[in-house]
């Protein structure tokens, strides 16, 4: 078993060796088979038939040979490691120490590709990053799409990832990432996002970014991922990261009514995806940002301004509407928890920042419908939603006397 | 309703370390971790004296780095989640008089940036996950002098969003896992008014779907190692009253795996040992019967952290 490990790594070594290898797969021996009877041509013709697969750049490995080889990928590794990075490394100066360091970087390829959270053999390849001049940044973030394309969630792929920018960053663009780099790393993730859902990583990659970018950029994301976002109402963090980039624009020099006429399209633009997808608990929630918005930022200094039509007055209004257009299936139920959850988000708004309009005798109605809806569709919530609603009341008191 | 197997539970933990296959192999990295899940989890249960404490405590040490920082496995590099994950073990044994604390508190310190923030190793990457290992392990040790923790408790601060909730860095997306960290490291830190208890509670709360069970986020599937994340939270900022704890325990034991033991993350998975832990936590915090009660900011059992910070004091009374 470990000589079969030795020669397998071996092969492995050599097919990666092909920096354009741009997909790995983890198959069945079953499923492996039917590849190499559906393909002509394969790529390396070396390799064990039983074990891999490659063809266009896309490599296939048996889940069956696995084990011996990251046995023995790994202790190569680390043999390697201990002589050219470990404590009683030799100095750099000795002959062929350049191809001994250029081993140590394909078999840190090897290791990371079979164990994306081998973060040690990530971070050698940083050390050796920072003592030879051989690696570039583009290798390194090549190598971090391979991982991702198998492992979207490795959170060392995208870390490297973020380390490899952040160092070039400072070396090579003068501290700006230049803008085709920006929009490579945006179609990454967009690609990312498209396969593996609910990817924290991946839009937390997304919020890196917005360090980099201009108001112009950030207002162009807005309008750019619009259609992304739309096509996966439950994406969460998709909706958090337009979150990111409004807060960012308000710490931003951004002129504030170039934000408000984002956050006023924002609005509608949400109100709409509410309406149209019934109970999506990630537009509620971006829904309650956006009235966070208007309260510490938007908000009329001047009531005069908007007599007649208080914002928050709109607001539970098409909470209402959504409520009274629904009906009782489970989405519909869902939907009429999360306007009423809304209601009560307003009025916990409106009495936390002194918001001054009038809102006694509304206050006095909502709370009571939005007592009886959420006790009656989500009931299993009893408790929180008795807790709140005690809170909010004791606000409300604690105004009056 | 179903009980907790214990000693399903004991026997599966028990097996973990002479497993060979695929998932033991690839998770070797993070043995550290995987240790202080299971030994905590054993404790909890009343069984830690079944495990071979000279053979944990000696592996244990021979990850430790010349930096003081420990690693997650002989040979791999140093992080600070590793050297929680081995404060905590020899908090568990009372043994913490065996390495040199000075120098495990000089690896966390040096990792401390401008901003109060941590990083997790030398290679930088910041998240409030490490902040809550550094403050709490220089707690554990006695050391939060060795940090500027004004700072670092404004850098978590930093970190809260609209929502109530916390991210990994300043614009983070709100996560439970995420929340509990930064609530926890609070808590030991002393900064606990950052915290919006009613808003957070709020949105924690919200984490809990109809099966009982809780999500990490919006949308989300629920998964049991939430019951911790969002319930220890729950309990730091006194709000654990708002959830449905009968429907939270049901979904935690339904995830047992009551023939060979173990607990998964949702019914009918595959069972592993980070899911065990958090499982058997949770309905500690939900006080299960025969289960010790948990500490839930240092994620210890409460007779373990009692015997840190109160034991010593009775030993001397002098100041
Ligand atoms: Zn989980």
């Amino acid at each position: 078993m470990e000589e079969g490990g030795v020669a397998l790594l071996k092969q492995l070594t050599q097919i990666l060796s092909d920096q354009l290898i741009d997909e790995v797969g983890y198959v069945h021996p079953s499923q492996l088979a039917k590849l190499h009877e559906g393909s002509t041509h394969v790529d390396n013709a070396v390799a064990d038939p039983s074990v891999f697969w490659c063809g266009e750049h896309k490599l296939a490995i048996s889940t069956q040979a696995l084990v011996p080889l990251y046995n023995s990928a790994k202790s190569s590794f680390f043999s390697s490691h201990q002589t050219l990075l470990g404590k009683s490394k030799h100095s750099f100066h000795g002959s062929g120490i350049n191809e001994r360091f250029q081993e140590l970087l394909s078999l840190t390829r090897v290791v990371v590709v079979l164990n994306p959270a081998f973060k040690t053999a990530w971070d050698a390849r940083k050390c050796i990053f920072g003592i030879l001049s051989v690696v570039s940044p583009l290798q390194e973030l090549q190598l971090s799409s391979l991982v991702l394309s198998f492992n979207p969630k490795s959170e060392d792929a995208w870390a490297h990832r973020r380390w490899t920018i952040c160092s070039s960053v400072e070396s090579l663009f003068s501290h700006q990432i230049p803008e085709h780099l920006l929009q490579e790393e945006f179609k990454l993730v967009a690609m990312i996002a498209d396969r593996s859902r609910m990817n924290f990583c991946a839009w937390r990659h997304c919020c890196w970014l917005v360090q980099w970018m201009s108001p112009v950029q950030m207002l162009q994301e807005l309008q750019t991922w619009k259609s992304w976002a739309q096509l996966h109402v439950a994406e969460s963090s998709c909706f958090h990261f337009r979150r990111c980039i409004f807060e960012k624009l308000l710490t931003d020099e951004c002129p504030l009514v170039k934000v408000k006429d984002a956050w006023l399209e924002e609005l509608n633009w949400i109100k709409k995806l509410i309406k149209l997808y019934i109970g999506r608990e990630a537009l509620w929630m971006h829904q309650r940002f956006l009235f966070f918005l208007w309260v510490h930022y938007f908000k009329p200094t001047d009531p005069a301004e908007s007599i007649g039509h208080p914002f928050p007055l709109v607001e539970i209004s098409f909470a209402n509407s959504c409520i009274e257009s629904c009906g009782d299936d489970e989405d519909g139920q869902r939907q009429i928890a999360y306007a009423s959850t809304f209601k009560l988000w307003v009025l916990w708004k409106c009495k936390e920042s002194s918001t001054w309009f009038d809102y006694s005798m509304l206050k006095t109605r909502e709370l009571f419908n939005i007592e009886q809806l959420l006790r009656s569709k989500a009931a299993y919530q009893k408790a929180l939603w008795e807790g709140l609603y005690e809170r909010v009341k004791a606000r409300s008191d604690e105004e009056t006397c | 309703m179903g009980e907790l197997s214990i000693a399903k539970h004991v026997d599966y933990i028990k097996s973990l370390d002479k497993k060979k296959d695929l998932e033991t192999v690839l998770t070797e990295h993070l043995r550290m971790s995987g240790a202080y899940w299971g030994l905590t989890s054993m404790d909890m249960m009343g069984h830690l004296e079944e495990m071979d404490k000279e053979a944990i405590v000696s592996w244990l040490l021979r990850c430790q780095h010349e930096s003081g920082g420990f690693s997650g496995n002989i040979d791999h590099d140093p992080h600070v989640l590793y050297t929680l994950s081995a404060v905590q073990i020899l908090a568990l044994y009372d043994e913490l008089d065996v390495i040199n604390k000075d120098k495990v508190a000089a690896y966390i310190s040096q990792l401390q940036q401008e901003d109060g923030s941590f990083a997790g190793d030398e290679w930088g990457e910041i998240d409030t996950r490490f902040s809550y290992c550094a403050i709490c392990c220089l707690s554990l040790l006695k050391r939060l002098e060795k940090i500027n923790l004004t700072k670092a408790v404004e850098f978590v601060a930093a970190c809260k969003n609209f929502d109530g909730g916390f991210g990994c860095t300043p614009g983070g997306e709100s996560h439970a896992g995420q929340i509990f960290c930064c609530v926890g490291a609070l808590a030991i830190g002393g900064g606990l008014h950052h915290v919006d208890k009613d808003l957070l509670g709020w949105w924690l709360c919200e984490r809990q779907v109809k099966s009982g069970g809780l999500n990490g986020r919006p949308e989300k599937l629920p998964d049991v190692c939430y019951s911790w994340w969002v319930l220890s939270s729950l309990v730091m900022i006194d709000r654990a009253h708002w959830i449905n704890k009968d429907k939270l325990k049901q979904f935690i034991l339904d995830c047992q795996d009551k023939e060979h033991g173990g607990i998964s993350d949702r019914p009918d998975d595959a069972v592993d040992v980070f899911h065990t832990y958090f499982g058997i936590a949770g309905l500690s915090l939900l006080e299960y019967e025969g289960l010790k009660p948990i500490d839930p900011a240092y994620a210890l059992p409460v007779d373990v952290v009692d015997r840190i910070f109160y034991s010593c004091e009775k030993k001397q009374p002098s100041h």
